[in-house]
């Protein structure tokens, strides 16, 4: 097989020399081959369709290249991906999850861009960190679109009512913000701050809480948990005493995934959370609230490290399958543009991931200037792993448990070091049953 | 028609059918029993046919319960088991008790009957996501009736943490017993009136009616409803996967949810297939044991 796909990249490239001279010809001649069409596929999101079909109008009467945009739902994409994957059929250009990206490289699922001429995915263009993650494994996979790291975001009139300003700095101010906000605001269903726990919420806040008390996950080299020491536990019990000891958070966030904790957030039963954009622009949308009703900041920092926050990317590859490559790039390339890239990441209330896309107006908002300044620079992500899937299923099984017992009066001394533990030695055995060729470099 | 003739004209007719059940159900089957002993992962999904043989090394890893995966699925397989339990009792139970009810004439039984059934034709997912709404433990209508007639001090979590299961297993109930009750019902139609006459006779009461005539003519289909809703609950993957969502704590994680999670999360179908395999042996070993044992003997005698 490694055969076959190096033969049908030798053809890519050949196609893509080939190709990058016809559309110069073309370019010259004010036309481009013959009704040349492509498909492309990506996650829905509110506004899409109105984007993609003024932004395939503007392609087409550029390039001459239409191009098909099929949107799908969130909890689909992962088995359309995969059925794609497998079969070597389907769109040619399409979204990526960072989060789903290893496994899809290892299926043959992305073409290199480094394989093709007119595809630029270098930090000129786009911030640092996303273009980090498009790299796997000494290919680059895919053309950064946008992300979302999450902030700590105030609803400034709760915040105002029980007399508070300003937005905690270390967990311990976190903390004695909280217990003030209780002593101030007589509604006992109102609380200062507030977290999901369900879905990934597990292991993207503990992998949060972890790095800003200066933790790691795993080793340098990959080789083995980290998580599980003194960083890793104290910030585990950080996140448990939220509302286990401290009254800050209420216990009910232990059934929370996204979803429910937005809404709780919009329905102002906290007035403060560590979201994305969305959040703020969901809430927006209600009677009265706008934007500058919420302030956006660094997230605290922990007794042993600095402010840290996850944030997961979304990029643009073009699959391995497809019959007009250097079309595809042109599409890549149009939807990198820094106007279109703003309007898609305003589109989605995430950040664009090209960085001259924040001089556009819409961007000089006190709430993106925060989110570029203070927050962009404390994210990270997730390792790039081959069996990070399966690591992180036992980050949020583990960090689920460690909630729920203490939502349910289960928890005891102890526990949250034991299930750590447990945790690690999990992850080891995942670590060591990994193919140590298929690993990332 | 010579009977020759006429066999062989009923295994034409039986042809489509049988054809179309191979394809369904029988080439999957052997499908997966294949691919359970290939290594097909991510480096192979995309080219199955080269994915090297394995042997039985996926099923060394499910039984080595130090491993993640052994220590999960075999964990998954009990809460299985506790599920299917659970819905057999609650469903045959609350179905029984309802065939009883419905079986008495009394004023608005026509529509009793039609209102039993909702639960069992209402499109699953609805309700399903009505329920987990039902469930939460600070908004749910479920705590708040609780907390409100006193049965309860404080809110119950419903859908995390030790009580998922039972979550699952209430809910289960609820969309099973409706068909219990109509193959009851049915059955205590045909179950002939002058065999309660002599008891009467006899002098036997309403217990002892109900005890010595009711529950033993029910048997052959009682035999084959639990039967059946044991099969159902383990194959079961709508209602924990709407229930609980697609991460479920521990507790509510059946082997349907976490060989799907795991399988497709992972891109280790290889490994999924092999789990699948050993799930429809167990559930077919239950199966067997309980043909042998129950089904069998209940139906011994009839039409004698």
């Amino acid at each position: 097989m490694r055969e076959y796909t190096t033969v049908r990249r030798r053809g890519f490239l050949k196609a893509t020399g080939g190709g990058a001279a016809a559309v110069g010809l073309a370019g010259c001649l004010g036309g481009t081959d013959d009704d040349v069409t492509i498909s492309a596929r990506f996650m829905d999101a509110p506004g899409f369709e109105e984007f993609f079909e003024e932004h395939t109008q503007a392609f087409e009467e550029e390039t001459g290249v239409e191009v098909e945009v099929e949107l799908m739902g969130w909890s689909d994409a992962f088995s359309q991906q995969l059925t794609s994957i497998t079969s070597q059929t389907g769109p040619d250009v399409e979204e990526i999850a960072s989060s789903w990206l290893p496994q899809q490289v290892e299926a043959n699922g992305w073409m290199d861009f480094q394989e093709i001429d007119n595809i630029d995915v270098s930090t000129d263009t786009y911030f640092e960190p996303p273009v980090d993650i498009a790299e796997y494994d000494g290919m680059i996979v895919g053309s950064p679109w946008y992300w979302g790291p999450r902030a700590h975001i105030q609803y400034e009139p709760m915040m105002e009512e029980a007399g508070l300003s300003g937005s905690p700095e270390t967990w311990d101010e976190l903390i004695e913000m909280g217990e003030q906000f209780n002593e101030e605001n007589d509604d006992d269903d109102q609380y200062f701050f507030g977290l999901s726990t369900l879905q990934n919420a597990g292991s993207q806040f503990f992998s949060t809480m972890l790095w800003q008390n200066g933790g790691d996950l795993l080793s340098e080299d990959y080789s083995e948990p980290l998580f599980h020491h003194d960083e890793g536990v104290e910030a585990a019990n950080f996140w448990k005493d939220l509302f286990y000891e401290h009254d800050v958070m209420e216990s009910s966030t232990s059934e929370w995934g996204t979803d429910e904790a937005q809404s709780a957030f919009i329905n102002q039963r906290m007035a403060s959370t560590w979201g994305t954009l969305q959040f703020i622009f969901e809430y927006a949308d209600q009677d009265g609230v706008s934007t500058e009703d919420f302030t956006a900041n660094q997230l605290p920092a922990g007794p042993r490290g600095e402010s840290a926050v996850f944030y997961g990317l979304e990029l643009v590859g073009i699959h391995p399958w497809t019959d007009h490559p250097e079309e595809s790039a042109e599409w890549v390339n149009y939807l990198a543009r820094p106007e279109v890239n703003a309007e898609l990441a305003e589109t989605v209330s995430m950040l664009p991931a090209v960085e001259e896309s924040f001089e556009h107006d819409t961007f000089q908002n006190p709430i993106f200037q925060s989110f570029r300044n203070e927050i962009l620079p404390t994210g990270r992500t997730f390792p790039q792993f081959y069996g990070w899937g399966e690591i992180e299923d036992v980050l949020n099984t583990t960090m689920q448990q460690i909630i729920t017992d203490a939502a349910t009066d289960n928890w005891e001394p102890g526990d949250t070091e034991a299930q750590l533990q447990e945790a690690a030695d999990q992850v080891q055995t995942i670590i060591d049953a990994a193919d140590p060729e298929l690993e990332a470099e | 028609m010579p009977a020759d003739e006429k066999t062989r004209y009923a295994y034409k007719l039986l042809l489509p059918a049988a054809v179309m059940m191979a394809i369904v159900h029988f080439l999957p089957i052997l499908w997966g029993m294949i691919i359970s002993i290939m290594q097909i992962d991510a480096t192979f999904v995309s080219r199955w046919y080269s994915a090297p043989f394995v042997g039985l090394e996926n099923y060394a890893r499910l039984l080595d319960f130090d491993s993640t995966v052994g220590s999960r699925f075999w964990f998954s397989l009990r809460q299985t088991t506790i599920f299917a339990i659970g819905t057999v009792v609650g469903s045959y139970s609350l179905g029984l008790a309802s065939a009883v009810i419905l079986d008495s004439d009394f004023r608005g039984s026509n529509v009793a009957r039609i209102l039993v059934l909702l639960p069992w034709i209402s499109p699953a997912v609805v309700v399903l996501l009505v329920w987990r709404m039902m469930l939460l433990s600070d908004t749910g209508v479920v705590n708040n009736v609780l907390l409100s007639a006193g049965i309860i001090g404080e809110p119950i979590v419903w859908l995390i943490g030790a009580n998922s299961i039972y979550s699952m297993i209430l809910v289960n109930v609820w969309i099973n017993f409706p068909w219990a009750t109509i193959m009851l019902y049915a059955a205590l139609k045909s179950i002939p009136g002058h065999l309660y006459e002599a008891a009467r006779i006899d002098g036997a009461g309403r217990w002892g009616q109900f005890r010595h005539i009711t529950l033993p003519q029910l048997k052959p289909i009682s035999v084959v409803i639990s039967l059946l809703l044991v099969l159902w609950s383990f194959i079961n993957f709508t209602v924990p996967y709407v229930l609980l969502g697609q991460s479920p704590t521990r507790s509510g994680e059946v082997s349907m949810l976490f060989i799907y999670n795991y399988a497709f999360h992972n891109y280790a179908f290889g490994l999924g297939a092999a789990m699948s395999v050993v799930l429809f042996l167990f559930a077919m070993g239950i199966a067997l044991v309980y043909y042998k044992y129950a089904v069998s003997g209940s139906f011994e005698g009839e039409g004698r």
